[in-house]
Order: C-alpha cells, then structure tokens, then sequence
C-alpha cells in the first residue's frame, strides 16, 4: 500500500485562534480514515486545509505524488480530490440531477467556456456522458424519486445525499466527507454507512469526519481524534477508543456535555 | 392611420427596445456571474463617445462602432483581470466611480466631446432592422451561454463560490468571462444607442442609466435571460403606457417599480411565471435540469449571495 494523502505540520492559524496546529497524517490508498473531536476542535478546519478553500499557515500538502501545497481548489479537485461540506451546500435554483451534474461537468467539459458553447456537435456526446455518471451516482444514493426537485423541497438528510452523490459524479479518488450523516435519521445513518462501506470495497479511498465515536470505528481502518487543533492519537479504531488520553479529552467531555 | 403611422408615432420606443435588451442582458450576464458590477453602463458610453468622435473625424461610422465594440473588449478584459479580487458592494461602488469618473472626462474635454452639450449629427448608420438583428444575435448568444454546463456552472459561481471550486470549476475565469462579455455588450448598446439617436451627451450614460438597467433586469428577473429580455421590453414601453399626469414622473415610477419587485416579487416577472408555470404542472420547471432558468421559491438567495460576498476572497469558516 502507498500513501494517496500526505499532509506534513499543517497549521491554520486566524490571528491569535490556532484552529489546526502542525497536523501530520498519512492515508494509504484504499482505507476508510476516520477523524473525530469534540466541536471545534479543528477537524473541518482540516478538511478545508486538505481541500485548499482553507488557506494553511504552514505546512505542505501531497495528494498522488504531487506537491499541491499552492495549487488552487479547483485544480487539486480536478485532480481527484472530492468532497462534501458539513453545512450542505447546494445550488438552490438548480434540480437534484442538475447539481448532481455539476460534479460531472468539468471531469467531461474540461474548464473552458467556449467549446461546449460553440460546438453543439462537440456537446452533445459529451453531454451524454454527464447523463450516464449523474445517473449512475442517483441510483448509487437511491435518489431516483427526487431527481427533478429543487433542493428546498427536500429534508436535510436527503440534501445531504444529494451532496455525496455529486461528490461521486467528480470521480475522485479521494474523498472527504464531513458529518456526511448529521441531521440525518437512524435509518438513513445506516444506508450511508452501507454506501461507504460498498465504496471502500470498490477502492475509495475516504476520510470521515464524524461526532459519532461508534460509527466511525465501525467503518474506519485507522482513527484519528483531534483536540484543540492537534492530532493527539492515531491508530486502530479499537485501540483508539481504549486510550485514555481520548477518554478524558474527547469521551469524557462529550459525556459531561450530554448529561 | 395605418400600420405605417402607427409604426413611425412609435420608433423611438421601438428603437429603445432594442438598445434595452441588449442594455439589459449587458446587466444580467454579470449579476448572473455573481460579479455586481455597472462598469458595462462606462462602457455604453466608451463606445457611443468613440463612435461618435471618429463618426466626426469622417471614419465610416459603421466601422468606428465596430472599432469601438472590439476595444470595449480589449478593455473590459484588462479591466476585469485587474478588479478582480474586489467582490460584492466594493466592485460594485468602484465601477460605479468608473461611470462618474468618465462622465465628468466626457464634461471636460472641450471640443473632443463637446462638453456638457454632447456630441451631435452623428450619421444614423444602423436601420431599424439591423437594430433588430443585432438584439436577437445577442439574445442567441445569451441563450445559449446559459444552457446545460455552461448555465449550470455560472449558477454555482454565483451562489456558492467554495462549492464551484470543489467541483473543479475555475471560478475567476468565470467572472472574467461575463465581466468582459458585459464589457462588450454595454459597448453595443451604446453604438446602436447612438446611431438611432443621433447624438450622445454626459448624461446619458450616468447613474441613470444604472437604475434604469437594474430595473430592467430585476423587473423581469434577475436569474433568467427571459426574465433580462422581458424587462427591457417593458421599460422600453413603460413611457407609453404612462399616459397623462403620470409622464412626467417616470424616474419616480421607475422607482417605485424597482421597490416594489424587491419586496413583492423578488424574481421578476420570470419567476411569477415559473411560480405560475409549476402550480400548472405540479412540478419543476425542466429548463432546470438543464441548467437554465431558476425555479423555486428561494427569491432571497439570489440577491443575498450577490451582497454578501466578502470584499477580498477569504477561506472557509472555521
């Protein structure tokens, strides 16, 4: 197994706030990376950093043996990086298959702006193809029946789906979802689950960020918990939870907080 | 009284159509970009100036017009490129300084621009047909840079900027594009304005200008070219169906007009038809799917991602 990811003393640092402070992390090509923390404690922040919308105080950045330490978002994206956001977002004028589309679209089109405008001959196929990967990731989250509805019409969970399955249309070959299952029901947690656990066996590499301790070591190879801005423990998700500086910085404050 | 006499009692409002859709859909495919920007209202007069000086100076004045649309090109492009780390409310006052600014040069530059009189006699070099054409080559054009992935990513520029950049699209070229492209059709709208009228003074192209455009294009809409085009047309027409005491007070209606949409009808026109169109069929519009028209009910979205833009790109939140 090679490294896909390797991030090496990442810091993002807001004035005096250090929100992610000299993080190293390596992820193979293949496994399931799973992140949690208590709130704020840096994890999005990271994930923004990784996808480069957050610019890094320091630090350096490898994704597929290039060095995208300052490339921009959109180039690491072109280049196989997806991912979704905490907050969904969504095109709100747009259908579900439009947005859908829009992962797509570049993959297919390329960047420009005047081919797929003056060449209806040139379009046409390639449009096609757009339809294919849109439908494919549709049927993917099983979300046949809301394909023409607009984003606003649709609950939290199901927009949440909608931002994975257009996540999966850029075809990445990493992919960063952040609390893909919050505001989501029981029900709905467990076919995410089930998406992410048939996308590892079809060779995905992921990294999951999630509150949710149990889900996560159900599906990640390897665990990382973050707190105030530091990776603090890495490793194997049942020895992660064992430890007992993750018991008292992240287990042991959540428990205070829910009772 | 026949369709002749109807026709002529009529040609300025049917000369002022055309020049407003071109005018309006100059608005539109910035606002459309999420680039609030009025720089294309600078450019109309740029070009009515310049057509009309060379005009003067005895340059065929069908080519001085395309002399003067291919620099409002060059221009608008180089102008882009260097506004463009200026976002939201900042662009938006800058470029309206740029139309002030040009004004008060067109007032000052003595026999140049004749000063606050305005330049007049230049020739009528475009018939009313070709001012026809002219509108529906921009209308196509439009039309078919908002269909399917094109349409589609200026729809996620302008509304979620980050989300654009996660899907590959490269956003600053976005902007570029519509900002030149805005460039070149304000540039038009001020040659075909000033061919039909004959003559061009500093305040025509003024702030008037600008609330007019905005009324336009938030009268038919802000997020469909229909929308563009059908706000220009009722703003060419406004004048006539205006009849007695109110005439005079058409800035005042304009207005009013203006408020009234805001708070009323936030999508234009266009969207009480979409709204119209979908209780009809109990669905989505299509145009949707294929990234044209907007649709829904979000009227807040539209306007608010276009003034809440950070002056200077920033990242994501913490």
């Amino acid at each position: 197994m090679s490294a896909l990811l390797s991030i090496k003393d990442v810091a993002v640092h807001y004035g005096g706030v250090k929100a992610v402070d000299g993080v190293t992390i390596t992820v193979e090509q293949g496994i399931v990376y799973g992140l949690v923390g208590p709130n704020g404690s840096g994890k999005s922040t990271l994930l923004g950093a990784i996808s480069r919308l957050t610019r890094i105080t320091s630090g350096e950045l490898s994704f597929d043996g290039h060095d995208y330490t300052h490339w921009t978002p959109q180039r690491i994206a072109r280049q196989g990086l997806g991912r979704t956001f905490q907050t969904v977002r969504l095109v709100p004028t747009l259908t579900v298959e439009a947005n859908i589309r829009l992962g797509a679209d570049t993959r297919v089109f390329g960047t420009g702006i005047f081919k797929p405008w003056l060449r209806p001959l040139w379009y046409r196929p390639r449009d096609k193809e757009v339809t294919d990967i849109a439908r494919e990731a549709i049927a993917r989250l099983e979300l046949e029946s809301f394909r023409d509805r607009l984003p606003d019409e649709l609950s939290y969970g199901t927009q949440r789906r909608v931002e994975i399955a257009r996540a999966l249309a850029t075809n990445p070959s990493l992919l960063l979802l952040d609390e893909p299952t919050a505001g989501m029901t029981d029900e709905e947690r467990d076919s995410i689950s089930e998406v992410i656990r048939r996308l590892r066996r079809e060779g995905l590499t992921q990294i999951l960020v999630d509150h949710d301790v149990d889900m996560i070591t159900g599906l990640a190879d390897t665990m990382g918990v973050m707190d105030q801005g530091h990776l603090i423990i890495e490793g194997l998700p049942r020895d992660v939870v064992r430890d007992q500086a993750v018991q008292s910085a992240y287990l042991g404050r959540r428990q205070r907080a829910d009772s | 009284m026949n369709i002749n006499h109807l026709y002529l009692a009529n040609l300025v409002s049917i000369e002022n159509t055309m020049i407003y859709v071109v005018l309006s859909l100059s608005f539109f495919v910035v606002l459309r970009a999420g680039v609030f920007s009025f720089a294309n209202v600078g450019f109309y007069g740029l070009a009515g100036y310049s057509t009309a000086i060379m005009a003067k100076d005895h340059v065929p004045p069908l080519l001085a017009a395309l002399i003067a649309v291919v620099a409002c090109g060059i221009i608008g492009f180089i102008f882009g490129l260097s506004v463009r780390k200026l976002r939201g409310t900042y662009l938006g006052l800058f470029t309206i300084a740029f139309v002030l600014v040009l004004q008060v040069l067109y007032r000052n530059a003595g026999t140049i621009t004749g000063g606050s009189l305005g330049l007049f006699g230049v020739p009528q070099f475009l018939p009313v047909w070709a001012l026809l054409v002219i509108a529906i080559i921009v209308g196509v054009v439009i039309w078919r840079l908002s269909r399917g992935s094109i349409g589609r990513s200026f729809e996620a520029t302008r509304l979620n900027e980050s989300l654009a950049q996660s899907v590959g699209i490269e956003v600053a070229r976005r902007r570029l594009v519509a900002f030149t492209m805005s460039s070149v059709l304000g540039g038009i709208a001020g040659v075909m304005y000033v061919s039909s009228f004959r003559s061009i003074t500093p305040d025509s192209p003024g702030f008037n200008l600008i609330t007019l455009g905005l009324t336009m294009v938030v009268l038919g809409g802000m997020a469909s070219w229909q929308g563009a085009i059908v706000g220009g047309i009722l703003i060419a027409w406004l004048p006539n169906i205006l009849i007695g005491p109110l005439q005079p007070y058409q800035i005042l209606v304009n207005g009013l007009i203006l408020a009234a949409m805001v708070v009323f009808a936030p999508r234009g026109v266009a969207g009480i038809a979409e709204r119209v169109y979908r209780r009809y069929r109990r669905k989505p519009a299509p145009i949707a799917a294929t990234g044209g028209a907007p649709a829904g009910d979000s009227p807040a979205a539209d306007v608010a991602a276009l003034a809440e833009q950070p002056a200077v790109q920033s990242g994501e939140k913490l």
